[in-house]
């Protein structure tokens, strides 16, 4: 239909745009082609009805709300201005970041408060190694062992006073027995075992003339002069080993017989200038000598510098009991079961800032101004040191 | 208003004049309302076409060459941002000529000048219009630009031209095809038993 005639004449006849001439030509053609006369009708038709429909009238204010619009525009940022927010898949990719580094941040600290709580500061007495309850210097780390290996530092002389009246003030030890008996609830067996320690006081120390040991002290020319009286096995009963229950008679005679000596040591050490009294010995490292009987415990101490095969006892009650101008002083009870104890002395150069010597299972604190060397040597020295031991407890020594 | 005044109208608008860039607005917003309305066949949409190509033509005031008249370049923005609107809204929504809009307004079908109608008339004119309403949003976008801007808006090929920016002769063999589709979609179904 269409096709066979032209469309623009077409649309011209139903637009109304032919010349009159074009336009007689088509009504001829339209009165052939009936067909062409429906389909130019239909299209007169709808054109009719297209522009006989009305224009809608515009909604009200529409002008003055494009004005509003417009100066709302210039003065705020609409939402299309606005920068495009971080997208969910850009938080996505950040979270694992930021997890990332949290748990990296964690793990830093972690290892730091770790590092820096196994390194010992020897300036720092709550956080020493050798200054925490139940912790030796064989359980020190290996750190800290090396570092006590080291050779001690010189001497002061004035190094006393200090220390000597923070201890007694520290500690007042219990006037008389029976006082320091109600004290830690000892029962007379207890008492017993004591009171022999008690009666053989410092004016019997000097009298024991027992052979003396020596025994070397790393980094330095001296040796310690140490008594020679055998050890027995009650010798440890000043101590306490670990695991052992602190509320024991024997560890309750242990302590009261500190707290003795330590009073009656405090008393008299204010005023007292010791000089050592050693010899010069070449190091001695590795086990201890077949002298005292015993063999090597599975875990003896790494590298014992010394030991005190005969009156060590009395010398180790003196130096728990009132020298707290030591440096270390480490005790391996190793004659538990009836073997002799032996008295291995350790010098670190590290600085035990305690005012008075403390006891830590089998090791003491010493402050750092001393030589474990001159303690001893002094001690040796002091007549106020008892030179008797408790009597052997039976349940102990088996 | 002839092209002089509008000439001026815009020069004053150019200059800041807010009384004027005022009147050059509403002297524009029933045609453009009126080509937005026919060309997305929803009131809501065509109302918030109108107010953007109102928008439009104040922030580009200034580019406006004047070398055509102002009412086809505002037909022209309007027509640009309709069929925009169109490519993006997928699912089609028409607009009933016979029914009220939201806006509370009459319905297309209702103020149809001419003769004193009949209930009948004017229930058959309604139907018309539906169908025709109806009809014309299944055009494609360029033959309902061209019918728009020709019948409903009644422009000459020129200004139609104009502002799609097309040829005389493609916009009259838009036109003839736009026709010849709308009259396929208004014919009536054929009847099974013929």
């Amino acid at each position: 239909m269409n096709d066979r005639h032209d469309p623009n004449l077409i649309l011209g006849y139903v637009e109304d745009d032919l010349t009159p001439d074009q336009r007689a030509d088509f009504d001829a053609l339209l009165r052939s082609d009936h067909t062409l006369a429906a389909l130019v009708a239909d299209l007169q038709a709808q054109r009719a009805l297209l522009r006989g429909t009305p224009p809608p009238p515009p909604p009200p204010g529409l002008a003055d709300a494009a004005t509003a619009r417009l100066e709302r525009r210039m003065l705020l940022p609409e939402p299309d201005d606005l920068p495009p927010a971080p997208s969910s898949s850009r938080r996505r990719r950040l979270m694992p970041l930021v997890a990332y580094s949290g748990v990296a941040a964690v793990v830093t600290l972690t290892a730091a408060v770790v590092f820096q709580s196994l390194r010992s500061d020897p300036t720092d007495p709550a956080g020493s190694t050798f200054s925490r309850p139940g912790v030796g210097l064989a359980q020190a780390p290996i750190e800290a062992q090396r570092q006590a290996m080291l050779p001690p530092r010189p001497a002061t002389s004035a190094f006393d006073q200090d220390d000597h009246s923070a201890s007694a003030a520290e500690s007042s030890p219990p006037a008389t027995v029976d006082q320091a008996m109600a004290a830690e609830n000892l029962t007379p067996r207890d008492r017993g075992a004591f009171g022999r320690s008690e009666a053989e006081s410092a004016d019997t120390l000097s009298a024991r003339s027992e052979p003396t040991t020596k025994v070397p002290v790393p980094g330095s020319n001296q040796s310690l002069a140490l008594g020679g009286r055998p050890i027995r096995s009650d010798e440890h009963s000043g101590g306490r080993m670990l695991g052992e229950s602190p509320t024991t008679p024997s560890n309750r005679t242990g302590r009261l017989r500190d707290r003795l000596a330590h009073g009656t040591k405090a008393a008299e050490t204010a005023d007292r200038t010791p000089e050592p009294e050693v010899t010069p010995l070449s190091p001695q490292t590795g086990a201890h000598p077949t002298a005292m009987g015993g063999p090597s415990p599975p875990s003896a101490p790494p590298r014992p510098l010394g030991e005190i095969p005969a009156g060590a006892s009395q010398k180790y009650r003196a130096v728990q009991s009132g020298r707290p101008d030591l440096r270390g002083f480490e005790w391996h009870p190793r004659s538990w079961y009836g073997q002799p104890a032996d008295i291995s002395v350790r010098f670190g150069k590290r600085d035990v800032q305690t005012a008075a010597l403390q006891r830590r299972w089998n090791f003491f604190e010493i402050p750092a101004r001393d030589t474990a060397a001159s303690v001893l040597s002094d001690v040796s020295s002091d007549p106020d040191i008892p030179a008797t031991d408790a009597p052997t407890d039976p349940a102990e020594t088996e | 208003m002839d092209f002089t005044e509008e000439s001026e109208l815009v020069e004053r608008a150019r200059r800041g004049d807010p009384g004027a860039l005022a009147e050059l607005l509403r002297s524009q917003e029933s045609r453009v309302y009126h080509v937005c309305l026919r060309m997305v066949s929803h009131a809501d949409d065509a109302a918030e076409l109108a107010q953007d190509t109102l928008v439009k033509m104040m922030e580009h005031l200034a580019e406006f060459r004047g070398d055509a008249k102002l009412s086809t370049w505002a037909t022209r923005i309007a027509m640009n941002l309709s069929i925009s609107h169109l490519r993006k809204r997928k699912p089609r929504r028409t607009a009933s000529l016979s029914q009220p809009n939201r806006s509370g307004q009459a319905a297309y079908g209702e103020s149809i000048p001419g003769r004193e109608p009949t209930p009948e008339s004017c229930v058959e004119q309604k139907e018309m219009l539906d169908e025709l309403q109806f009809a014309i949003a299944q055009l494609d976008d360029d033959q309902r630009a061209v019918l728009v801007l020709r019948d409903l808006e009644q422009l000459d090929y020129q200004t139609i031209a104009d502002t799609l920016d097309l040829p005389v002769g493609t916009v009259k063999s838009r036109l003839f095809r736009a026709r010849l589709s709308l009259r396929e979609k208004l014919r009536p179904a054929p009847c099974p038993e013929s």
